[in-house]
């Protein structure tokens, strides 16, 4: 008998949540993160790709999705606590 | 003549991922049903992965070996909620009669639209959801003149399609080129029994009369008559119309097989505290218990039982328990599953003047003013604390939730 094993690849990106100073921009009557700094570097977001937010008990957090270049980042606000966290990092070939 | 649009997203989950990381864009993925990566199946394939075979619904290491290369990508249901919403509320703004369908379909009526309305509103849906949500997402939209065939005109064309079907006689020669489950309505098990009776395209449908389809199919034969015409009178239903939920459920897949009954016990007191807090949060009560599991064979069994009104996870766990060791043979388990039914509002209610039942009242109260305030879980009961982390993950057609839009 003949057993396959198939490994299924998970994304490639880097699951974190540490704390990072953010710069940001009240436009429009919205909030906009513009650079964030993270390992010693000053990051530019150049595109929101999309917001969205989530609930843990009455706390509501922002997600941001953005781009930097070719790399993908997403930012986390919590609107209780005024934190930013960067939760997910894809950088890279 | 009666304008209807069906939009329908394209590939959501995997589409909406891919909206958010450009660096999946082009590339097949697949998205999981919940942020479990083992022993769950795909919520969501994109475009490019389809072009593979990969399918919605089919375990990992399946799609892995028809599309070695796809990325496999962690579900995460707010981003498909909040998705959602925003795209209701653009909908909204063309007419009040817009039913949410499932998480990402929706039907729109524009009453009073004149010809060629439904066509622009249709662009204008099209250019706001690539302005105002983002401008890798992709809807098909189709419109007609009733639901079904607004469903069926919104399938021909994917992805970003948009196919006006005009009449009843357009609607029959597309009925007439298309297999008998294309429509919303035929199932697998239906197709099947009209292959039968020797019906096997819609043209065939036609020809047999209204009392063969009844005395064959029952009431759902008129269905059939109409449908094979391009026929169905069911209207919209708002989304602020909505009925209210009929049951409540959850279930869970074990990461191992396992017979260990402490195990399957904490599983189960987990799942019905889940069930109990939709329960309070919707302020319904329920007294119809059905728990069904699944061996590692892959057989499932079920059972339901009756218990007074409530609200109460304890009590809903001990009937499911009680239910479940009548079924069970010591055999590994796989997956666990329990929902409540008959359900009804928790005001008005009986007070009572026992102290022990007001102590577990205001108990649970607390409980859940707790876990508002601090999230899921932050104070359970003692035997939860080792247990499997799980969380509500939003059913795919919103079965539980009328859209706040």
């Amino acid at each position: 008998m003949i057993f396959a094993f198939y490994l299924v690849y998970i994304n490639f990106m880097l699951e974190i949540g540490e704390p990072v100073d953010v710069w940001v921009l009240f436009q429009k009557n919205k909030i906009k993160p513009a650079v964030f700094f993270w390992k010693g570097r000053k990051i530019k977001v150049e595109k929101i790709n999309l917001i969205h937010t989530s609930k843990n008990g009455g706390n509501i957090f922002y997600h941001f999705s953005i781009s930097s270049g070719d790399n993908f980042y997403r930012l986390k606000f919590d609107t209780t606590k005024l934190n930013w966290f960067l939760e997910a990092v894809e950088e890279g070939v | 003549m009666k304008v209807i649009l069906h939009i329908d997203f394209n590939s959501y989950f995997a589409t909406v991922e891919q909206q958010a990381n450009p660096r999946l864009r082009g590339k097949p993925i697949g998205v999981t049903g919940g942020d479990r990566m083992i022993r769950t199946v795909l919520g969501a394939a994109s475009v490019e992965a389809k072009k593979f075979g990969v399918k919605t619904g089919m375990p990992l290491w399946q799609a892995k070996k028809l599309c070695p290369q796809i990325i496999i990508v962690a579900g995460d249901s707010d981003k498909y909620l909040e998705t959602t919403k925003r795209f209701l509320n653009i909908l909204k703004d063309y007419s009040p009669y817009l039913e949410v369908f499932s998480i990402d379909e929706a039907f729109l009526e524009l009453p009073g639209a004149v010809r060629g309305g439904g066509e622009r509103v249709a662009k204008q849906i099209k250019s706001r959801i690539h302005t105002e949500i983002g401008e890798w997402i992709t809807c098909s939209i189709g419109i007609s003149y009733n639901k079904l065939v607004a469903k069926l005109a919104g399938s021909l064309q994917k992805p970003d399609g948009l196919v006006v079907i005009g009449s009843e006689k357009e609607a029959v020669k597309v009925l007439d080129n298309i297999p008998l489950d294309e429509i919303c309505g035929i199932g697998s098990k239906i197709k099947h029994r009209l292959n039968k009776m020797g019906i096997f395209n819609f043209k065939q449908l036609r020809a047999v009369p209204l009392n063969t389809l009844l005395f064959e199919f029952k009431s759902y034969g008129q269905f059939l008559y109409d449908a094979s015409r391009g026929i169905s009178n069911t209207p919209i239903t708002p989304f602020y119309e909505k009925e209210e939920v009929k049951s409540i459920g959850h279930r869970h897949t074990i990461d191992t097989d396992s017979d260990d009954p402490a195990e399957i016990k904490q599983i189960l007191l987990k799942l019905t505290e889940l069930v109990a807090r939709r329960l309070r949060s919707k302020r319904l009560v329920g007294r119809t218990v059905s728990l069904w599991f699944r061996s590692a064979d892959f057989k499932g069994d079920g059972m339901q039982t009756t218990i007074p009104y409530t609200a109460d996870g304890l009590e809903i766990f001990k009937a499911a328990w009680r239910e479940f060791n009548k079924l069970w043979c010591k055999q590994k388990i796989r997956m666990v599953g329990i929902s409540v039914s008959n359900l009804k509002p928790k005001d008005p209610e009986n007070l009572t003047f026992l102290e022990e039942d007001l102590r577990q009242q205001k108990i649970i109260q607390t409980l859940d003013e707790i876990n508002n305030k601090y999230g899921e879980f932050t104070l359970q009961r003692g035997t939860l604390l080792q247990s499997t982390r799980m969380s509500r993950k939003p059913n795919p057609f919103l079965a539980d939730r009328r859209f706040k839009i």
